[in-house]
Formats: structure tokens, sequence, C-alpha cells
């Protein structure tokens, strides 16, 4: 990871916007950028294998730059990288080794790459599509235990609200393939900060249950800690990022949520003399999320 | 008088148009009890800004334009003899103020930077026998234009280092310049005076000293200045050397600083990172090499934050 972050660092200072910057950027004609599981539905504890595939119009050696976003709780266990050259094209193939330790739904960001487009020569941000896993299995220590009718009517919440999404995105395919004067095979913006995927209704809801026993069972600033974790991470946020990042994420554009965000925020962050009353404030808000 | 901090940046905000990062920066600084480094072309309202500042805190303010020819003692004050009284008297310099503004610090000799950083660090002057405490509080803003460089005396790191931030001024958007030609087109425009009080921000400081601070915040400020040392393969050849760990306390000072203008108790990550690109960017020696690439030292300090991740 320390390596990847390292890549990602060289990306950035070339991404900085000065012509010497955008001059030291590959020029690549991408002809497809994809990003996949081996399973849309890994089990807890279970290794799987996340994999991004590059295709790439001309011959070259090795392919770097290639930029793998936050990956929520996954643990990664391994990562391969081949590059293949076979005519006039290249194949770019990084598997990725990881476990989920925990159960639930993962959104993850799209993978991306800057270079400079062979075909029109300007820099450019190409991205995957972003990945939504469900993951099945035991469920964590807080987590609810059994299938309540709750949890029942959650899930088919959930299911509904992942139809209405892919709903959506069938549209909004259609409807980009109608505008378009000639097909191009991959996401062809400009540079652009990669978007999380937008989930529905019921991962927040599902977290808030899990962050109030949390906050319940022991009032305490670890506890905080976790329950702030939870709700991330059913947003698609990752560790290591900062409630300026996650409130800018679509998923968090709700105003009650946001509210939710910021109180769990003060109940890890503050001192002791004041938590009992953030945790409270964070019980309220929670409750008033849900209801 | 019990103004807030949000009052005096409201009021300044009211006189400058845009230049929002600046004037926090101005408000942090002063709740943090440091001195800022501006630097930016011309005619972006520098001396405004610092004017403004004095003016909506009730202080003294006073302007030193740095030139080659400044001597030490036109800065800290000199010794004459008064042949009324056959003795010498002592004539303090224009540092003995609350907000001074040190333009174009670095056009004067190293001997004239020394003796206003020292004044900066050591609070207090000594002119022949006799040392004077400055006042309290005192706030240098010091600019910098990054043009025009021939005849100028470039600060060594170690005297950057007391600039508790240094603030990259840029140019106003579209819509900003077209307020600025409504605001200053025609008369004169005072900046507003008495928002706040001396004893205001006095207060305000020890507010923010009582701020809290989580022992993981603490840790990743020390990660945040400790990856500048020790900084990803990627970004080694281009920093020679990292920053001090004068560097840790002032992003915990300003940290604070931002908590409380916020109204808050308590610093938050975001805090943390927020201030920490003001506070890096003056203490890290680059190498020749990002110079020589056309690279961006801002977007180095960047990459070397955003690898630390925030708890």
């Amino acid at each position: 990871m320390r390596a990847r972050h390292a890549f990602g660092l060289a990306t950035l200072i070339l991404a900085m916007g000065s012509v010497a910057g955008a001059q030291a950027l590959p020029r690549l004609d991408v002809t497809s950028f994809t990003f996949t599981s081996d399973t849309r539905s890994p089990a807890q504890e279970q290794p799987f294998h996340l994999i991004i595939d590059v295709h790439i119009r001309g011959r070259i050696d090795d392919l770097e730059g290639v930029v793998l976003p936050q990956l929520g709780t996954l643990e990664i266990l391994g990562d391969e990288k081949h590059t293949t050259v076979r005519g006039d094209a290249t194949e770019y193939r990084e598997s990725i080794a990881v476990v989920a330790h925990r159960g639930g739904t993962i959104a993850i960001p799209p993978a991306y790459l800057d270079a400079i487009d062979a075909r029109d020569g300007k820099p450019k941000r190409f991205l995957s599509d972003p990945l939504t896993l469900q993951v099945s299995g035991p469920a964590g220590l807080l987590i609810p235990d059994s299938a309540t009718d709750e949890h029942r009517l959650r899930g088919l919440i959930r299911i509904g609200g992942f139809s209405i999404g892919a709903l959506l995105i069938v549209a909004l395919a259609l409807l980009a393939l109608g505008l378009r004067k000639a097909p191009v095979p991959i996401a062809d913006a400009e540079v652009v900060e990669p978007e999380p995927v937008a989930l529905s209704q019921a991962a927040p809801v599902d977290a808030m249950v899990e962050a109030r026993r949390y906050l319940t069972h022991d009032p305490s600033r670890e506890s905080a800690l976790a329950a702030r974790s939870a709700l991330w991470h059913s947003i698609g946020a990752g560790d290591g990022e900062t409630l300026a990042d996650v409130v800018r994420r679509p998923a968090a554009h709700d105003p009650v949520l946001r509210a939710v965000l910021r109180a769990l925020e003060r109940a890890a962050f503050t001192g002791d003399d004041d938590r009992p009353a953030a945790i409270e404030d964070a019980l309220r808000a929670l409750d008033g999320y849900r209801a | 008088m019990n103004a807030t901090p949000r009052d005096l940046l409201a009021a300044l905000g009211r006189t400058i148009v845009g230049q929002h990062e600046t004037l926090e920066a101005l408000v942090l600084a002063a709740i943090a009890d440091g001195h800022v480094l501006l630097e930016g072309p011309p005619g972006l309202a520098k001396t405004l800004a610092c004017r403004a500042l004095a003016a909506a805190l009730d202080g003294e303010f006073k302007r030193i334009q740095f030139t080659p020819d400044l001597l030490p003692s036109d800065v800290v004050g000199t010794r004459i003899f008064d042949q009324s009284e056959t003795a010498f008297s002592t004539v303090l310099g224009p540092v003995f103020a609350n907000v001074l503004l040190a333009d174009e610090i670095n056009r004067a000799p190293a001997k004239v930077q020394s003796a206003l950083l020292e004044a900066m660090q050591e609070r207090q002057v000594t002119i022949g026998p006799q040392t004077h405490a400055l006042p309290d509080p005192f706030v240098v803003l010091a600019t910098m234009n990054p043009l025009d460089a021939d005849g100028t005396y470039a600060l060594p790191l170690a005297q950057m280092d007391r600039f508790l931030m240094k603030i990259v001024l840029g140019y106003p958007t579209r819509e900003e310049e077209r307020a600025i030609l409504d605001r200053f087109g025609g008369e004169d425009v005072q900046p507003p005076s008495g928002i706040a009080g001396l004893d205001d921000l006095r207060a305000w400081r020890t507010g923010a000293r009582a701020v809290h601070v989580d022992d993981r915040l603490k840790e990743y400020i020390v990660d945040l200045v400790a990856g500048t040392r020790k900084p990803l393969p990627d970004a080694g050849g281009y920093i020679e050397r990292g920053a001090s760990p004068r560097a840790s306390l002032a992003v915990l000072r300003l940290a604070r600083a931002k908590a409380y203008l916020e109204g808050r108790t308590f610093v938050l990550p975001d805090d943390v990172r927020s201030v920490a690109l003001p506070v890096l960017r003056h203490r890290i020696a680059f190498s020749y090499r990002v110079q020589a690439e056309g690279l961006d030292p801002d977007g180095l300090v960047r990459a070397c934050i955003a690898a630390v991740p925030a708890p």
C-alpha cells in the first residue's frame, strides 16, 4: 500500500497543471478500462480478487500510473501485475487479492489512470466503473445476529434501491450513447475527481443501527470512533479521509445525514468532559435520520 | 467588547474582495500569536488587508518598506544624542506596533532581516543598554514579491521557519475583479475600525489554548511533519530537507485557532489538514530538480499531506 501511495503521489505531482508536469504523463490510446471482481458476493474471511483490465492501442513495455481507489474495509493480501503485448495492442491486468473482515455492502470508487489521450493530445483521467460488493457470511460483533422482519424489510428496500439505481444507470448510458457522435469504449472525461457510487438509503440505515448499538452499548471514545467508521464505510468513504472529504461524496448530500456525520465527528474527537453530551447528541441525530 | 473571531473575519471580508484564505490566515495568525509571510504579485491588496486587520482590532499599525539601504536601526530604533539634555535618548523604531507590515522583506540585507526576525522571536528589542518589550499583541505580516528577483536577499530557511505560516496569493476571479471595480473604483474605502479590541484578541488566544486536541490528532500532526523528512520514494529526489519540530508546534497552534474560529472546543482532522500546507510550504528545502522540472512545490507538499491518512 505504501508503494501504491507513492505511486499516487507521482501521478499527483504530474497532474499539478504545470506544462512540464503535463508533458511527463504517458501518451496512451486507452480503448477500455474495467474494474471487476471475481465475485460480487464474496464471503466474509474468504479471499477473492479485484481485477483491473486496461487495453491500450499500441505497444508499450509497462503501464504505470493505474491508481487503486480506497478499498474501504477490504484487506489487501497481494497484488500481481501483468503487461502483455498482442500484435499492435497492449493488455494490462492487475489482480489484487483481498479479504473482507466485515459483512455488508462495500462501495468502491473507480480506479483511474492519468495520461495524455493519444486521440486528441489532451491530459485526461480515465476512470473505470465503480464496484459494489455485497459481503455475506457471519456478521460482526455488534451487527444484528438474526434476520428479523425489520432486516428482511430493509433487504427488500436495498434490493429495490439497487434496482432503481441500475435502471437509472442504464437510462443514463442509453441517453449518453444517443448524444455521442461516435462510440468510445471508455469514460472519455476531462481530468475530474473520481466520484464514488451513490448508494441507496438502505446502507446508511444499516450502519446507523450498528452505530447506535456501539454508542448505547459503550458510550466511549472508542465506540464513537467505531460508529463513525461504520457510517463512513456505508457511504463509500474509507479510513484516512476527513469529514470534509466524506461530505463531498454524493451519498452524503442529505443534510440530515451530514448532521449525523458531524455529530459523530464531535463525539469522536471532543474532550472527555464534553463526550457524554456529544454522544447524546449523536444518538439524537441518528434517531432523527432513521425517523 | 465581546466580539468573536468570526466578527473580525466578516469585517475583513467586507473590506477585501475575495482572498478568503488570506483573510482567514491573518485572523488565525492573530489568534495563534504568530506571524505571516504573504507572497504574491503587487496589487493584490496585501497592504490593505494588513491595514484592515489593525483597524478592525483597534491596534496600532506601522509599515516598513524594506529597501537595500535599510539599516537595523531603521527598524528597531536607535539612540541619539540630545544636546540640550547632554545625554543619549532612545527613539523607538516602527517595530513597536501591534500590527507591523514588513513590505517586501526580501529587499533588505540579511542583517536587517535578522533584526526584525529576532524581534519577532524574542518579542523584545535591545537598543543600547536598554531592553524594550514589544507591544502585546504583536503580529508581523511580511510580504514578498515573487517577481523582480534581481537585487533581493532570499530569506534563509532558518529565518523563514519563524513565520507561523506562508500564504500564497493568487489573482482574483473575474467576478471578484468586477466587484473590486464596484467597491474601489470610486471613493476611498476606509477599513472598518473597532470591530474588536486588543483585549478581545487576548481573550481569543486564551480560549484557543484551551481547545482540546485528541491524542490521535497529535500523532497525525507528527506523521504529517515527519512525512516531509522521510518523503515517499517518488518525492525523495525533490525534497532535500524536511520541516522542523517548530512546524509541528505551528500546526498544533493553528489547528486550535482554526477550531476556535469555527466556534468549537475541540480540534478535528480537517482543522489539522487545512493548516498543514501554509505551515509546511516555507519550511521545506526543495532540491534543484523541482525548479529544473518545472514542478509546483506546493503540489509536492500537498502530495506529502495526502499520503498521510487522517485519523
